[in-house]
């Protein structure tokens, strides 16, 4: 071969590498050209192995090897045997003669597997064990440079056989695939274990600690042994797509369970191997590049699992060897701050793959290290919060925590005194870690947060945030609850004393008001306390749940047997004498002081002082204890809690009515403090969702004067007035007679309100800003509407603020901001109430959407407006509220929806051109409403043009960029198929469909539509076959005839593959063929791509 | 002429002001603002507070509702702030002067000569649509004692 070719391409690569000063775009891109055409060279081997032997050029190395892998795959079919062989030998020998960087090892060793792999198709794995008998040789006598350069062979190989759904492209089906894995599987992968471990334990053996090279070849066995141990065995009964899905987990996180089958026992099951893997770890431990793999081997041992253990007490002996030198290692090392991730993991596989009576039965140590490390790990994460955004230790505490919860939660697992040590050190660290000194050591070592600028948008509330680490803290509280509640009992006391006597201080002036640092620490303190007693004493849940008092805290309750009077005066402050007081009422009583001073601090115009995070806590304890607590079952209570709580009960409604005092307070005071008046109003919710018999609230005064003030107007925020109006509704439903009536004159005031906005003559700003926030707390009440069998009422009461849409939408048909509010309304009432109404008010509901979709065409079809680009997507929002309200109304299928959609539509789709269906957001609801609309038969019953536009509108979808949106296009185009099948492929409706299935195939063909919608995109072109069979062999004749022109020698193989996609299916639409077509289509695919594509 | 005109926003409005008080946390997205003495359109609203147990402050970020410029401002969710009066009334094009400047009708029959021909792909639409013998209906923002003309639209089936 001459080398001209060669110095062409050294030429090209040094002008391509070259600083832009010295070569002009012209001579890069002829240099461009020449590596493009390069990359197609057929038949290149013999040239690439000239080049990797005489060129110098890293670039030209790097092209010619990533050559030889394409033009392998490329053309497999058309080498022999030999070929191939003589290829891979002197690969091989390349690699191991030569000191080659990393770049082109890397390629050149991806070609040598990818060899393999096809070549084990057909001499099952006779070449593959060949070579891996060949590296063993290597590794076990040759120089270290070629022992890493075998590992990295071995390491190679597997990776190819690893995955099989979403595996590099090498022109084989996912069946084929699969097939070669569970073969290598069968055949190498124990055999690359056992020798793999025993030239570890060689290494452990040596006594010598591995650096250097040594070092590099340990972190290589190491990485092959836990890829092994980290295999995905797939299961031959899972779908491909399910396997897929595992295959992407795995890759992205985290590792499967270790389930492996009878022909691992010999290996896997042999107590040395346990204690060998131990032993590699205390060796390796000191580098932690060699301590990481080595932790995952033994996380991965934690879980082992599967028909293997199965019998003869398999797992006991397994489980009791594994912990017993999982024990001796821990007693042996000191572990450092980087080996607590695995050691937690250890623990938490454990917990969930073996027994708790296994656990229960295994040494004391093993509870005593899990506190002791648990521990550690509390202080650590708490530094680390205020340190940096690092989560290692809070992902170490996670994992201990997740062990707790699991330990704590079996019945038949270790005693309750077994636990009680443990659990009251754990709950006395984090609540040291959690307080400033002197009670504990909060801001001492890092940041405590309380002085940094917090971004409500970036920041999480802090009550969810926290809630997963607080809840495990509170189910381990509570398996210590004398000592947990008196501790937590105390510090309530002391603070609460403490907030009172400040709060009188300042508003006697007596205290500069901000109170500086202290008054921020005790806010803090107080934050963090009532945070921990919220999670002992209940469950933290979301709204609309009951969740009951946990059984812990009953018992308790109950085996303390204090004396109800007592524990009553005490809890409503009628006697401050603690004696014979029931320990929760206690704690109860201290939160209920707490919520007081609170209030009296914001009546007395201490609102600019108190701290709004502060009050939102207060609310959200209250909240969830409301949750638990109020008018439960009297199953559920002990005798105490049921005469302080139970329904009717005293304490009940006196809790109630101060609760709900607190909440108008805070909602008068803190209502500028987005916190504050959040959480107050999700308390007020959480209160009107209580509903044994009778909302609580509805004979609340408190709340009913809370519904007077709002009605007689006030300044809160339009989004706090919506959740208001919502929890007022959905008080109203849970509520009857006398009671609803009272509460629903809240809507009444507010279609009175509307009205008289609408009457007014003026049309100014304020105007409009109340309009729109009037609009906004329908949207309230439309929300807090539950379907009790009254929706009806309340609907009625809505139609009045809906039926003056249409007005309201002509009238300021220049104004978005009260046009958007408006159609919102319409959109969120057509998604709550629609469904669960009497026909006759479906209709009122459909002639007001009528009217509405009328004049908001009058005023805004060809309308043309100077947008800013930037606030484009937010331009488009009435449009979106528009498609939603036709989408819902197409999903509650209720009355005659059709016409209305079909006006909807027709309104919509003119207005939805192609640049306004670029935008993403836009396009989403556009697709999704279309899908919606065919999904309940509303497409085939348009007039054949306005179908006709939906069909242009699917052809610009199809070619969107978003996964999203293009299987949303597939999917609507199947159903319409399935639809239109009957009707004959004559028919307009089917013609204009068809018309999508050229650019559909071609864009599949052509990988330009998202990988993820294939699937959908091969059932759209099934289903489109079914309407017009000759449809599929017409488009392949026109591919094929274009191809002829261009390259004639693909031709035969186009035929072959277009062939394979119609083999054996009927396109009849039932099942078993749709399936089969599938099956071909991913063949089709497979095989079109491996020689159209050439990148 | 135009000098003359530009004199009325003194007076515009029979000396009502041009703005007025809303407290900063009960604006809304989407609504008006002044930022740094512009009447804007509020794009983006955000909360944040010095430290834990502080109070919120709301970060704003507006377009000048006239020639699109970005201005932001940070205020405690507690103040007021000023909230400008915004205008949008429609007139029919009846005609394009030679230098620019569109004759707009009103509903009432008044005539006005005082407004040019919108900047951008707005305006060569209008014109391209008036030469094309289409009617048109012109909406015009105002505020603050500045009008434009924001958005176009053919006067169809709008006989009121």
């Amino acid at each position: 071969m001459d080398n001209s070719v060669i110095q062409t391409l050294e030429a090209a690569a040094q002008m391509l590498m070259a600083p832009p000063n010295l070569v002009t775009s012209v001579q890069r891109h002829q240099a461009e050209s020449v590596f493009l055409e390069f990359r197609n060279s057929k038949n290149p081997y013999q040239l690439c192995r000239e080049i990797l032997e005489k060129s110098s050029s890293d670039y030209v190395l790097f092209e010619a090897a990533g050559l030889l892998k394409t033009a392998l795959i490329r053309e497999w079919n058309l080498l022999t045997d030999n070929d191939i062989s003589s290829l891979r030998e002197y690969l091989v020998n390349y690699l191991l003669r030569k000191e080659t960087p990393s770049f082109l090892k890397d390629k050149l060793l991806q070609t040598i597997a990818v060899i393999i792999k096809r070549g084990s198709i057909n001499d099952s794995g006779r070449d593959r064990k060949a070579l891996l008998d060949e590296l063993e040789k290597i590794i076990l006598g040759s120089p270290i440079g070629q022992q890493k350069l075998a590992c990295a062979m071995i390491q190679t190989i597997m990776q190819e056989y690893a995955i099989t759904v979403k595996s590099a492209d090498v022109g084989i089906t996912w069946e084929v695939h699969y097939w070669l894995k569970k073969s290598f599987e069968a055949t190498d992968l124990k055999r690359i274990f056992r020798f793999t471990v025993s030239v570890l334990e060689q290494i452990v053996r040596s006594g010598v600690r591995p650096e250097g090279d040594q070092a590099l070849l340990t972190k290589q066995l190491l990485t092959i042994v836990e890829t092994i141990l980290c295999w995905f065995h797939v299961s031959p009964l899972l779908s491909k797509r399910l396997i897929g899905d595992f295959e992407s987990l795995y890759q992205s996180d985290g590792a499967p369970a270790l389930r492996l089958n009878l022909r691992w026992k010999d290996t896997i099951l042999k107590p040395e191997l346990i204690a060998l893997f131990f032993e590699i770890h205390v060796h390796v431990r000191m580098d932690p590049e060699l301590a990481n793999p080595s932790l995952i081997c033994l996380v991965q041992l934690a879980r082992l699992s599967g028909i293997i253990l199965s019998g003869n007490n398999l797992k006991e002996q397994y489980y009791d060897n594994y912990v017993n030198n999982f024990m001796r290692m821990l007693s042996l090392i000191q572990p450092f701050d980087r080996e607590m991730l695995g050691i937690s993991d250890i623990y938490c596989r454990l917990v969930q793959f073996f027994t708790p009576p296994m656990i229960a039965a295994s040494p004391p140590a093993f509870l005593q290290y899990l506190t002791t490390y648990t521990c550690h790990c509390i202080r650590g994460s708490i530094i680390e919060e205020g340190i940096n955004d690092d989560t290692v230790w809070r992902e170490a505490l996670n994992k201990f925590l997740h062990t707790w919860s699991s330990l704590t939660h079996d019945t038949d697992g270790f005693s309750n005194e077994a636990f009680m040590g443990p659990c009251v050190e754990i709950f006395n660290t984090y609540l040291q870690c959690r307080l400033a000194p002197p009670d504990g050591t909060r801001g001492t070592e890092s940041s405590d947060g309380c002085n940094e600028d917090i971004n409500d948008d970036i920041h999480e509330d802090e009550r969810q945030l926290h809630s997963n680490v607080l809840m495990t803290i509170g189910a381990i509280a509570r398996k210590a609850p004398a000592h947990c509640c008196h501790v937590l009992f105390t510090l309530l006391t002391e603070r609460s004393k403490r907030l009172e006597s400040q709060l009188q201080l300042m508003h006697m002036g007596k205290l500069s008001v901000g109170g500086g640092e202290q008054l921020i620490t005790l806010f803090e303190d107080l934050h963090w306390i009532l945070m921990i007693t919220g999670h002992f004493i209940a469950v933290d849940c979301v709204e609309g749940e009951t969740v009951m008092i946990p059984p812990e805290i009953v018992q308790y309750s109950m085996s303390e047997n204090a004396n109800v009077d007592a524990s009553l005066r005490y809890l409503v402050g009628e006697s401050s004498s603690t004696d014979n007081v029931d320990p929760i009422l206690k704690i109860m009583g201290e939160i209920l002081r707490i919520s007081m001073y609170e209030y009296a601090a914001l009546e007395a115009g201490l609102g600019s002082v108190f701290s709004p995070e502060l009050s939102a806590t207060i609310s959200w304890l209250l909240k969830i204890w409301a949750n638990s607590y109020l008018m439960q079952q009297s199953s559920q209570y002990s005798e105490v809690l049921e005469c302080a709580f139970g329904t009717g009960s005293q304490g009940s409604v006196w809790s109630i009515s101060r609760i709900t005092r607190r909440a108008a307070a805070v909602l008068r005071h803190l209502s500028s403090q987005p916190v504050a008046a959040t959480h107050a109003t999700q308390l007020l919710a959480t209160l009107a969702h209580n509903h044994r018999k009778e909302s609580p609230l509805a004979s609340c005064e408190e709340f009913l004067s809370l519904v007077a003030w709002e009605a007689a107007g006030n300044n809160l925020p339009g989004h706090v007035r919506r959740e208001l109006h919502r929890a007022f509704a959905i008080a109203a439903t849970y509520s009857e007679g006398e009671a609803r009536s009272r509460l629903l004159t809240s809507t009444v005031a507010l279609t009175e309100k509307l009205q008289n906005i609408l009457n007014m003559d003026s049309d100014t700003e304020p105007v409009r800003n109340m309009l729109a926030d009037t609009l906004d707390c329908f949207i309230g009440v439309t929300e807090g509407v539950h379907e009790v069998g009254s929706v009806d009422e309340q609907f009625m009461m809505l139609l009045g603020a809906l039926e003056k849409v249409p007005a309201i939408v002509f009238k300021y048909h220049n104004y978005p901001g009260v046009v958007l509010p408006a159609i919102n309304l319409l959109a969120r009432s057509a998604k709550r109430m629609l469904h669960s109404v009497q026909k006759q008010n479906v209709n009122k509901f459909l002639e007001v959407c009528n009217t509405t979709f009328e004049v908001y065409m009058r005023w805004n079809s060809g309308k043309i407006t100077s947008i800013p680009q930037d606030a484009e997507e937010e331009a488009y929002e009435d449009i979106c509220a528009i498609m939603e309200v036709v989408g819902a109304i197409a999903r509650s299928g209720e009355g005659n929806v059709g016409p209305t959609c079909a006006r909807g539509l027709r309104l919509l789709l003119p207005m939805v051109t192609p640049p306004l269906l670029s935008l993403p957001t836009l396009a989403l609801h556009a697709y999704r409403m279309i899908r919606d609309l065919e999904n309940h038969d509303q497409l085939t019953n348009l007039p054949v043009e306005d179908f006709a536009m939906v069909v242009a509108a699917l052809r610009v979808g199809l070619t969107a960029v978003s996964c999203d949106v293009s299987t949303l296009c597939c999917d609507t185009i199947t159903g319409i198929a399935n639809k239109v099948r009957t009707l004959g492929s004559d028919n307009p409706y089917a013609m204009s469909l068809l018309s999508l299935a050229e650019l559909l195939l071609m864009l599949i063909i052509k990988m330009e539509i998202p990988p993820d919608s294939i699937p959908a995109a091969g059932a759209a072109i099934y289903a489109l076959t079914c309407v017009k069979p000759a449809l599929l062999e017409g488009l392949a004749r026109q591919l094929i005839h274009a191809f002829a022109a261009n390259d004639p020698a693909n031709v035969p193989r186009l035929e072959e593959a277009f062939t394979v996609l119609t083999n054996g299916v009927l396109f009849d639409g039932l099942r078993t063929h749709k399936i089969r077509f599938q099956d071909n289509f991913d063949k089709f695919l497979t095989s079109v791509r491996g020689f159209l594509i050439v990148k | 002429m135009g000098d003359i005109e530009d004199t009325h926003f003194e007076t515009g409005d029979s000396g009502a002001s041009a703005t007025f008080p809303m407290q900063c946390s009960a604006l809304r997205k989407n609504g008006f603002v002044m930022l740094k003495g512009r009447p804007c359109k509020i794009v983006e609203m955000s909360t944040s507070k010095t430290g834990k147990h502080g109070h919120a402050k709301v970060h704003l970020v507006g377009i000048d509702i006239f020639n699109g410029k970005k201005y932001e401002d940070i205020c405690p969710s507690t103040h007021n702030m000023d909230v400008p009066h915004v205008k949008r009334e429609d007139y029919q094009l009846t005609d394009i002067s030679d230098d620019g400047y569109l004759t707009l009708m009103a509903d009432n029959g008044d005539l006005r000569e005082d407004l040019k021909i919108p900047d951008g792909d707005l305006g060569t639409q209008l014109r391209s649509d008036f030469d094309s013998g289409k009617e048109l209906l012109c909406t015009v923002l105002k505020s603050c004692g500045e009008e434009c003309v924001i958005a176009v639209k053919a006067n169809t089936a709008l006989d009121k």
